[in-house]
């Protein structure tokens, strides 16, 4: 028994190597714990060895070839999920959804039934048919049913099975480690680098320039995009018409975490998940 | 029992520890969500990551908390406490159950042993004699 702690430790600090084994022990059969923890000890993410991470009040599978959520995008949804109780709201679209985490977050509000159509896209296949699984799989937590389906941002591909071409809310989790920060001397775990999707990883700018050129495609009146690195918050501003309220928005290590913005002053709302504004 | 103690919301301030690198993001995988509160009327400080679920340890840090509080502010009559006193009280019980059992047993063998003596006894006597005899040869 104590070896399975012992190899471990190999990898992980002291505290979180007695946590993650407990966490093995209680969510693996006996017999899948020899593996688990060898696969741990090379780094590959506990979430993909056992399958799910918790997020908000829904329970997301996880599969390689897929990013697993985080806990700092976790934080902003249960925030915007605050701002957006009991207000009305069209249609709702999620680009690069990847496990479906933040539309099945917003789909999980009480006040969702009351909203349009929630739609997830993604480029990568398995990301939607992970997404679909996770829809399923959270049924029971569900007030309303979103739809996923394979789109490119890239190319500005606006979803096509809802029938539906405006959407009031655009949130997105984009692609934002520059290729040239894809490594541990610019804070990327080695984990992380190891295992995880490079697709769903690495990008800059392009993508956000994408995301504002949909805005006025989809006739958006609000958006939230996660994001890593200040000069993502200014080129959204930037490719943003001036009529265009915008701010961003640090979680809480202090860290630039979001861009925010609406056009339509009904949309102030929004305002109370800003700490800086950019004009 | 009184009912289980709650903490207002207006008095908590909430924090998650993410420990480690100042970084985060997509360039981090955190397995770990813990939860911080500080009570601020009295300053005091709990934290839960007993599961991976950050709602989870939201839920049980309040819990604690509340736990706490109560305790300070009820002392011997806090849910805490009369729940400690419950389960020593029901232990006690069982002790007692288990220790009149066992007595009734002992007694019951005892008598029993008593008996099996006596029935033995003649035969032992039996066996005296022969002995005895065979000595006298």
């Amino acid at each position: 028994m104590q070896g399975l702690l012992k190899t471990l430790l190999c990898a992980l600090p002291k505290s979180q190597a007695a946590q993650e084994l407990r966490w093995i022990k209680q969510e693996l059969p006996a017999d899948q714990w020899q593996k688990a923890v060898i696969d741990r000890s090379h780094l590959k993410p506990l979430q993909y060895i056992l399958g799910t991470q918790p997020f908000g009040p829904l329970t997301i599978r996880c599969k390689e070839n897929v990013l697993i959520p985080r806990n700092d995008t976790e934080e902003w949804c249960i925030q915007l999920l605050n701002s957006l109780r009991g207000r009305r709201l069209n249609n709702i679209l999620d680009y690069c959804t990847g496990t479906g985490c933040i539309a099945l977050t917003l789909a999980s509000s009480a006040s969702s039934p009351k909203w349009g159509n929630i739609v997830g896209t993604d480029i990568n296949r398995d990301a939607i048919l992970l997404a679909n699984e996770n829809a399923v799989l959270n049924k029971a937590r569900l007030m309303s049913i979103p739809s996923f389906e394979v789109c490119d941002l890239r190319k500005e591909e606006i979803p096509k099975k809802t029938g539906s071409i405006a959407f009031d809310l655009l949130v997105s989790n984009p692609p934002y480690i520059p290729v040239e920060n894809m490594n541990t001397t610019a804070g990327v775990e080695k984990s992380v680098l190891h295992y995880e999707p490079w697709s769903a990883l690495v990008g800059n700018l392009e993508f956000y320039e994408s995301l504002c050129k949909i805005i006025p495609a989809i006739h958006a009146e609000s958006f939230i995009f996660e994001l890593g690195y200040r000069q993502q918050a200014l080129a959204v501003r930037k490719n943003l018409p001036d009529s265009w309220f915008c701010g961003v928005k640090h979680d809480s290590s202090g860290r630039i975490r979001n861009v925010v913005g609406w056009r339509h002053p009904r949309f102030q709302y929004l305002s109370e998940l800003i700490d800086e504004r950019l004009s | 029992m009184p009912p289980r103690p709650k903490v207002a919301e207006s008095e908590i301030h909430e924090k998650f520890i993410k420990g480690g690198s100042g970084n985060g993001g997509q360039k981090i995988n955190k397995t770990n969500s813990k939860v911080q509160l500080t009570h601020i009327p009295t300053g005091m400080v709990v934290t839960s990551q007993a599961t991976r679920s950050r709602d989870q340890n939201r839920k049980i840090a309040r819990e604690i908390l509340a736990m706490k509080l109560d305790e300070i502010e009820n002392g011997s009559h806090s849910r805490a406490q009369l729940l400690l006193a419950r389960k020593q009280m029901v232990k006690r019980r069982a002790k007692r159950k288990t220790k009149a059992k066992y007595k009734k047993l002992d007694e019951k063998k005892a008598e029993e042993n008593t008996e099996k003596r006596k029935q033995n006894e003649p035969s032992d006597r039996i066996k005296d004699e022969d002995e005895e005899i065979i000595v006298v040869k």
